[in-house]
Formats: C-alpha cells, structure tokens, sequence
C-alpha cells in the first residue's frame, strides 16, 4: 500500500501514466517502453509499498483491463532488457508487442537479437517465433556462422547520399568485380563508402567523420544544399548478416552481425589498396598485419608471409615469372638506417636490388602479391587501378589469379581499372559500369546472358556497346 | 635442307616453352635455327608469315590447339585457308603443351617431390586426358592438400606460370618425346628433323 506521504507522488506517476496511455501518437510498444520505464524509476522510492500492484489496480479499474500485474511487470523487463541497447530497442519498436513478450522468456542479449532481428527480416509469425526460441535455433545458427569453413557472401550493397552516390545499389555483386568508368564519375567513392562502414564499426560513436575529412566532406553536396544531413551505407549478406549504418544527422546507427566473431572476421576481411601514390586519396585506418592504402608497410607484411617457407616458394614462382631474370627476395634491414627493406637478387647481378632501386611496377606486382599472401581466411580486397605499372601479360596473370582466388577461397576482389587488357578478360557479370549522370554517381551491372561469346567486354565497353562507362 | 624456321603459336604455354632456352637448344641440337615466333591473335595470318619470311623463315610452324574447335577444317578455317601455302605447316593437337608438360615424367616427379625410382602411372596417356592442364593441378592439389599450401594449386592454374616451373624443374622436349604415348610431340620433333633430313616425316 502506498503511504500517505508518498500519495502526492504516487498521483504524479499515474497522471504520468494515464498521458502516456491516451497518447495516441505512439504506438503499443513504445507506450510499454515508456511505461516500463517510469515504474522501474520509481521502485526506488516505493520499496515496500507493492507499487505494481496498486498501480495495475487504479489502471485497470479506470481502463477495465490490460494493466494486470504481470502485463506491468512485463513492461518494466522490456524497459530493463533494451534500455541500454538503443540500437536494438529501434528494432524492437518494430515488432508486434506480442512477439517482443516472447522475446522477454530470452536471456541472452545476443540471442535476443538474433531472435529480433530474424523475426523481422523473415516476417516470422508469432508461433514461428516462439518455436524457433523453443528449439534454440540460434545456437545452430551461431555453430554454423562461426565455423572455420564459413564463408560471408554479399547479396547486396546499397548507399544513399554519400558524396556522388545518391542512390546506388548493387545486386549478387560478383565476388571478382571491377568497376570500370570516366575519371570522376565515382568509382574511389564507393569503395571509399565501403571503407567509412568498415572503419565505423571499428570506433565507436561519430569519430570516423575525423578519418574522412568531416561530415561536410561526406554527405553528398546537393543533399545538403537542400538542408539534408543523413547517409547510409549498408552491405547485406547471407544468414542475416547486415553492416549498416544509418546517419540521421545526429545519430550514427549501426547494425552489426549478432556474431562478435563474424563481425571481426569481416572487419579483418577488408583491406582497400591504391597503388598510384594519387593525391587526395582518403582511406581508414588499417591494421598492422595487413597492407596499408597505398603499401607503406609492404616491407613489413612481406617479411611476415616470406617466414612461410611455402608462402615464399610461391612469391618467388609469381616473381620469376613477372620480373624476368629474378632470382630470390628477401626483407633485410638497412644498414645505415635500420629500417627493414626490400631486398630483391637477379641472377645476372650480384649486387643485390633494393629499397628505392626497385622499379614502381616491381613494387606494385610485390604489393599485389603481398596482398594476396597477407591472410589465409577470406578477404574483401577493394583495389585501385591494379594495372599501374604493368606489364599488359602481367595484368592478365593477375586478373586470371584474382578470378582463380576468387573461386577457390571465395575472396572477394573488386578492382576499379581503366585498363582495356583487363577489362578484355571478363565475364559480363564481373563488370560494373559507373557513370556520372547530372552530378550523382550510376551503377550499370550485367548478366553473362547479356552477351555473346563473339565479343569481348574490352570490345563492348569501348564500342559503347554498354552504354556508358564512357568520356563522350 | 631447311635451316631456318619460324613459329606461329596461339596457347599461353606453347609461348614459355617455345620460348625458351630449353626449346633454343633442342633446335641447335637438331640443326635448327629459329628466326622468330608469334602469338597468333586474330586473322591476320598473312602478317605474321609476311614477317618471318622477311626474317629468313624457310618454314613456318604453326602450333595449335583444337581447343573448343570440333574438327581440323575448323582449326584451319581459323587462319583461313587462303592465306597457307606451302610454307606452313599446321601441327594440331587436342592441348598440346600441358600434354607435352605431362608427358614428362621425370619433371612430374620432381616438382611433385616424388622419388625417381618411384612408381608413377598418373602421366600414362597425356594426350587422352580431356585436359592435361587440369590433371597437372590435380596432382598438384593433392601434393598441396598434404602440405596444407592451399594457394599453390591456385597459383599453378596459370599456364605461363605451370610452364616455367617445369622448364625451371629440368622439362625437355626430348623428355616429352621419349614419352611413349605423347603422339603430337613425337610427331613435332619428327616433322623438325625431316627438315634437316634426319629423317623421313611420318604422318
């Protein structure tokens, strides 16, 4: 029973409520929400005076029923379970107040929002739902995302609003893809996109705007004019697995794998490469076992992948191919300054080749290779114009390896070129035509239907055959 | 007597082997001079032939795969015919140089890590292996799969790459011929000797 003392407040609570529940303008969920959160803010001060219980009665004697202790004590553990996941509680709103009920009986909040989220995507009906929390299926889920042969397979990425990519979207993208266009039409900005969503999820809150020259800088600059503020940036894969991030202008929203261990892998996946010492290039952070943007650190991953005896035999196999008369390479420090340095051996010299003395286009194949050795585990390779500095035969070799990599260890390599050889080597379903149309950035993807063998994609693209990915 | 000759060849490990000191030799060794080979690309035969002729080619050989061709008018309608004449010569086989690759026993064997002494019958008969290239990476996927290189049996899905490892590895023409059931290599080195008259050319 309440206390007489405490009537004063305990009237203030109920006013409080009956505003909520008259409020029309929100709906069940969020009511609850904020029911909930209102009772368990004032437990404190009532301890003892069985609060529920005289609340549920003055609710229900004023609304006839739905105020039952158990419906307010429900709503308090729903407050309780998403009030420290806002992210999650977005999507809970979404969901029948019924089948969040259920999600109640869950304890785990991983598993909750497995459960959530899956219930929402799949449009589950209440008895799935509950059949599903029943049989445990997330645990067969997580055994099955989190295995060692486990492979990430995108079936969609969409990007609205960042810089030239007003409204893009990409469809079962080809592991192997490359994009091909005029300067300037936006090619650097989608792997750039997909940079910023992979950087986001590695610092917290709004700091990634730092790494990409400001929010300014980010939202595409017409959308702005127009006094607009928001982006998003999502990659949509098999089994539920979405990266995303919403931006509203405040708030930075990320969805996330219910899989701490497959959001690593694929955080760890990526690395973005540009070989051209470009000016005005913005890239992420990277981490130290992995090839930086423009291969700084080469030295450094390569003298970590030649420690594999095997791993060397085939960087020395792809190097005596490429870079006629080589013999060997190594990683050795400078003897003046102490910093670890290319070392590459001809058989003709005995003067050793190294540091500043090897060719761009002997930098850029070790790089390539670097690349492909750095991770045994799947790989999201975003690379730039790859061909710099190479042999046409050599730029062949590597599209076939890309392909062949892409194949076996289901990597997924997408390359932007300007290269005919290259693009001479594709399937019509491994090119993606960019086009700048009034200002905004247009993807144009192809089905290997959509041609015949008489022509090549090199043909096709410079013959205009696919209308666009041109100058003029 | 023919001295000097000139190739014409359209695969990508026809080109290393060809290419090749391995292949220079054998040609010294049977009194063979080469003066030039090109990579066939399109019909534009008459090009090519022009040039080595210029070059002092009495005979052009013309390696070629069959490849997705289903017959040999096929395979001659590609250089068209109204641009052979009598210096040409077309030698056509179904793959031929991963055959040749595969014919060679001894180089298997060593880049497989196999022991000389060791049985092996994996290379009985390269020409009927619907794709000798692809036999070549089976086996080598296998001897990957028990050193845990899971990246070797991709890097060996390149030809010029495969070629030069068995050219690195000891590969000899004359490896490939001693083979018994290698036919278009066998019939190669007899057409180049007949040129020289070593002996008569057999069809």
């Amino acid at each position: 029973m309440i206390r007489a003392t405490e009537e004063k407040k305990y009237q203030q609570i109920i006013e409080k409520l009956i505003k909520l529940i008259e409020n029309s303008t929100i709906s069940l969920v969020e009511r609850n929400y904020e029911i909930g959160k209102i009772i368990k803010s004032s437990q404190k001060e009532f301890r003892g005076q069985m609060l529920i219980e005289t609340l549920s009665k003055d609710l229900n004697k004023r609304y006839k029923e739905g105020y039952s202790v158990a419906s307010l004590r429900n709503m308090q553990n729903f407050y309780k379970k998403f009030r420290n996941y806002k992210e999650l509680y977005e999507h809970a709103k979404k969901l029948d107040w019924t089948k969040n009920l259920l999600l109640l009986k869950i304890g785990d909040i991983k598993d909750t929002e497995y459960y959530l989220k899956s219930a929402l995507r799949q449009n589950w009906p209440k008895s799935k739902l509950e059949k599903n929390i029943n049989e445990e299926t997330f645990d067969a889920y997580i055994e099955n995302v989190e295995s060692e042969n486990y492979k990430v397979k995108i079936n969609n990425l969409a990007i609205r609003n960042y810089k030239s990519l007003v409204n893009i979207r990409l469809q079962n993208p080809s592991n192997f893809l490359v994009f091909a266009g005029p300067n300037s039409s936006g090619k650097s900005n989608v792997f750039e996109a997909v940079d910023f969503l992979i950087q986001s999820l590695k610092i917290r809150g709004k700091e990634v705007f730092d790494l990409f020259g400001g929010e300014k800088h980010v939202i595409n600059f017409a959308h702005q004019a127009e006094g607009n503020n928001d982006f998003s940036i999502s990659v949509e894969c098999d089994d539920d697995i979405t990266f995303s991030l919403v931006y509203d202008g405040k708030m930075l929203q990320k969805n996330e794998p219910v899989s701490e261990k497959v959001r690593q892998r694929y955080i760890d996946s990526f690395s973005r490469i540009y070989l051209g010492g470009g000016k005005n290039k913005i890239q992420g952070l990277h981490s130290g076992d992995k090839l930086a943007f423009d291969a700084s650190n080469l030295s450094f991953i390569l003298k970590n992948i030649i420690k594999n005896d095997e791993k060397k035999e085939d960087i020395i196999d792809y190097l005596q191919l490429f870079v006629p008369g080589l013999k060997d390479i190594d990683v050795k420090p400078d003897p003046f300054s102490g910093e670890e340095e290319i070392v590459l051996f001809e058989k003709d010299s005995k003067r050793p080749f190294k540091g500043k003395l090897i060719s761009d286009g002997t930098y850029h194949i070790i790089a390539l290779l670097a690349l492909l050795y750095q991770s045994d585990e799947q790989q999201f390779l975003c690379i730039e114009e790859p061909e710099n500095g190479l042999n046409p035969k050599i730029t062949e070799q590597f599209v076939k390896l890309f392909k062949e990599i892409c194949r076996t260890e289901n990597h997924y390599i997408w390359l932007i070129t300007h290269s005919q050889t290259l693009v001479s080597f594709l399937k019509p379903s491994e090119l993606v035509i960019v086009d700048k149309i009034n200002g905004n950035t247009a993807l144009k993807q192809f089905d290997d239907n959509d041609f015949n063998e008489q022509i090549t994609m090199d043909e096709a693209w410079l013959n205009n055959i696919l209308e666009g990915g041109l100058p003029w | 007597m023919v001295e000097k000759i000139g190739f014409i060849y359209d695969g990508e490990t026809e080109e290393v082997i060809i290419k090749s000191d391995m292949f220079g030799n054998y040609l010294t060794s049977i009194g063979l001079r080469s003066v030039g080979m090109f990579k066939y690309k399109s019909k534009k035969l008459s090009i090519y032939s022009d040039k080595l002729i210029r070059k002092g080619a009495e005979k052009i050989v013309i390696l070629t795969d069959m490849e997705q061709s289903l017959c040999f008018s096929e395979v001659f309608e590609k250089y068209g015919e109204e641009n052979l004449n009598d210096y040409h010569k077309i030698i056509v086989a179904k793959r031929m140089g991963e055959a040749w690759l595969l014919a060679d026993t001894d180089t298997l064997k060593n880049i497989l890590r196999i022991g000389k002494l060791r049985a092996f019958n994996e290379n009985k008969n390269p020409e009927s292996e619907n794709n000798p290239h692809h036999k070549i990476n089976e086996l080598l996927s296998r001897h990957a799969n028990r050193t845990g290189n899971k990246k070797k049996a991709v890097k060996f899905t390149s030809k010029p790459l495969l070629a030069k490892k068995f050219l690195d590895h000891g590969f000899t023409l004359q490896a490939a011929v001693d083979h018994p059931k290698c036919m278009s290599v066998q019939y190669f080195d007899r057409y180049l000797r007949s040129l020289r008259g070593e002996m008569e050319e057999k069809q």
